[in-house]
């Protein structure tokens, strides 16, 4: 009784944390970009900013609009909400700990992404096509690796939900470190596309030509449009913190241990930190690529897929 | 032999093996691919033959190293370069293309990792694959450079096997050897230079290069 009382409170603080501090990690990861590229920037507190001044104007809804133009702004939040939900933060064993199924996950961020394609699609403009069909196409070669890692995990972590992959792998050695390597480089790409991030799309991008991500919703507007920059915000932490608790899983509380918790919280925001450093730093230094080219990307990243999973089954001996 | 950074950096030559088949056309920002993943190859190569000189504390390997750093990341890339500036701009189209030469090399690695006993799969999956996809390197370009950097690379493939199968004699001789023999085709070709018969290119470079 104590035990599920406790996984209720780790998992509310989790979601308070998470949903309150999305828009903090974006608005520091451009601050330290800002910083780094010589300029000031706009203050940590900026994306709350921009999201209460969105809330606060009157959505323009376009004549040629259906009525499910009003519904998708709240599927994409809420999927990505759910995925959030699920993934573990600080702490293992959450009250949503035996639904987290590595592919639910994905299908749920798969809704958020459906959800937001066909927004794109709504009014039936140009750029919003071109950004859809881009995300689609990204995707699909990014859930591939993603179904590969997924293979790789489960068998390295003996589970097949977040929370057991992560215990699993904090739990001991592994046993194949190669494996493990190769799978989170294909995670890291996959999770770098999914996000809009550097090799795949600039998020900061306003060229309507180049644009992926940003050219989704750019028929929608007030609260509407707040919305979707929340999702987007809560995608890049989930991802974050779902890299953290699979591949970094030190440090990790235990839900039913209370004890445990501010080293949790305080490992998950350095580790929070320290990806975020490290997602700027990356694409500081790297380009994006021709959009053309990210498939190529994305398929590279399938291949470290495949490799996690031969390499995985040869070193367990199991290869024929 | 099947300790993680030796298959760590086993890995690491296959995905560079991986890395020439999907090499494309030169971008600006990145002149030549091919000759830069053959130096990382090399370097790669020679950190494996440090690590099993630390291992098995035998200097033949780490003289190996040495001579791999020397011989394969610095001169065979500038005499590369050499015969890259000699041959035309614009190399004719691979038969195969980059994704479809991929999914061979996959079939490749799963032809390995038939052919290989269960026993010796963790240490040698790694350079048998690099070997066959520098064959399938060889065999779907049609020009010269891809060609000569296939032939290198699946050389690479097999310094890879000698250097981690721990006890093999005359590792030290053998990689002079092969260092020879892998220079060999770029030298002859910067020392008699290339024929300009294109006519001549046609036993290598299949009927239309």
């Amino acid at each position: 009784m104590l035990g599920l009382a406790l996984g209720l409170l780790a998992t509310i603080l989790h979601a308070a944390l998470m949903f309150a501090g999305a828009p903090l990690l974006v608005g520091a990861a451009e601050k330290l970009r800002a910083r780094l590229l010589g300029r000031r920037g706009a203050a940590v507190m900026q994306p709350y900013r921009t999201l209460l001044k969105l809330i606060a104007k009157v959505p323009v809804v376009p004549d040629n609009a259906s009525e499910l133009y009003q519904v998708w702004p709240f599927v994409c939040p809420a999927a990505i909400a759910a995925a959030a939900l699920l993934t573990p933060g600080f702490c293992f064993g959450m009250a949503g700990a035996g639904q987290s199924d590595f592919i639910t996950f994905i299908g749920l961020l798969g809704i958020g992404r459906a959800a937001t394609v066909l927004a794109g699609l709504e009014t039936g403009f140009g750029f919003g096509g071109a950004g859809a069909g881009r995300a689609v196409l990204f995707s699909l070669f990014g859930e591939a690796a993603l179904l590969l890692v997924v293979l790789t995990l489960a068998l390295l972590g003996h589970g097949v939900t977040l929370d057991g992959i992560g215990m699993g792998l904090r739990r001991g050695h592994s046993g194949a470190p190669i494996s493990l390597g190769l799978a989170l480089l294909a995670v890291l790409a996959v999770a770098l596309a999914e996000n809009g991030r550097a090799p795949a799309d600039d998020p900061a991008g306003r060229q309507e030509l180049a644009m992926v991500q940003n050219a989704l919703p750019l028929e929608y507007s007030g609260r509407f449009l707040a919305l979707f920059e929340y999702a987007a915000m809560l995608r890049l932490a989930v991802w974050l913190s779902l890299i953290g608790a699979l591949f970094l899983p030190f440090g990790m509380a235990d839900a039913g241990m209370v004890l445990t918790w501010p080293l949790g919280l305080l490992s998950w925001l350095i580790k929070l930190a320290g990806f975020a450093g490290a997602l700027v730093l990356f694409e500081i230094f790297v380009g994006r690529v021709r959009i053309f080219q990210v498939p190529a990307v994305l398929a590279g990243a399938t291949l470290l897929g495949f490799l996690a999973v031969v390499f995985l089954l040869v070193s367990r001996g199991l290869g024929a | 032999m099947s300790d993680p950074i030796s298959q760590g950096l086993g890995a690491l030559l296959l995905l560079c093996g991986f890395g020439l088949l999907a090499c494309r056309r030169p971008e600006p920002r990145w002149p030549d691919p091919m000759i830069a993943l053959y130096r990382i190859e090399a370097v790669i190569l020679a950190a494996a033959a440090f690590w099993q000189g630390h291992l098995q504390g035998d200097a033949a390997l780490v003289l190996v190293g040495c001579i791999t750093l020397a011989g394969k990341a610095v001169l065979l890339p500038r005499l590369l370069r050499r015969i890259a500036r000699r041959l035309e701009p614009m190399p004719p189209a691979p038969a195969l293309s980059a994704g479809l030469s991929v999914l061979f090399g996959l079939g490749l690695l799963g032809l390995a990792i038939l052919l290989l006993p269960p026993g010796s799969r963790a240490g040698l999956l790694s350079p048998l694959t690099v070997l066959l996809l520098g064959l399938l390197l060889i065999a779907t370009r049609r020009d010269l450079k891809s060609q000569t950097i296939g032939f290198l690379s699946m050389e690479n493939g097999l310094m890879l096997a000698a250097v981690t199968l721990p006890g093999l004699p005359l590792v030290a001789v053998l990689a002079v050897a092969s260092l020879l023999l892998a220079t060999a085709l770029p030298v002859a070709l910067v020392l008699f230079g290339l024929p300009n018969d294109r006519t001549a290119f046609e036993t290598i470079g299949g009927p239309d290069a």
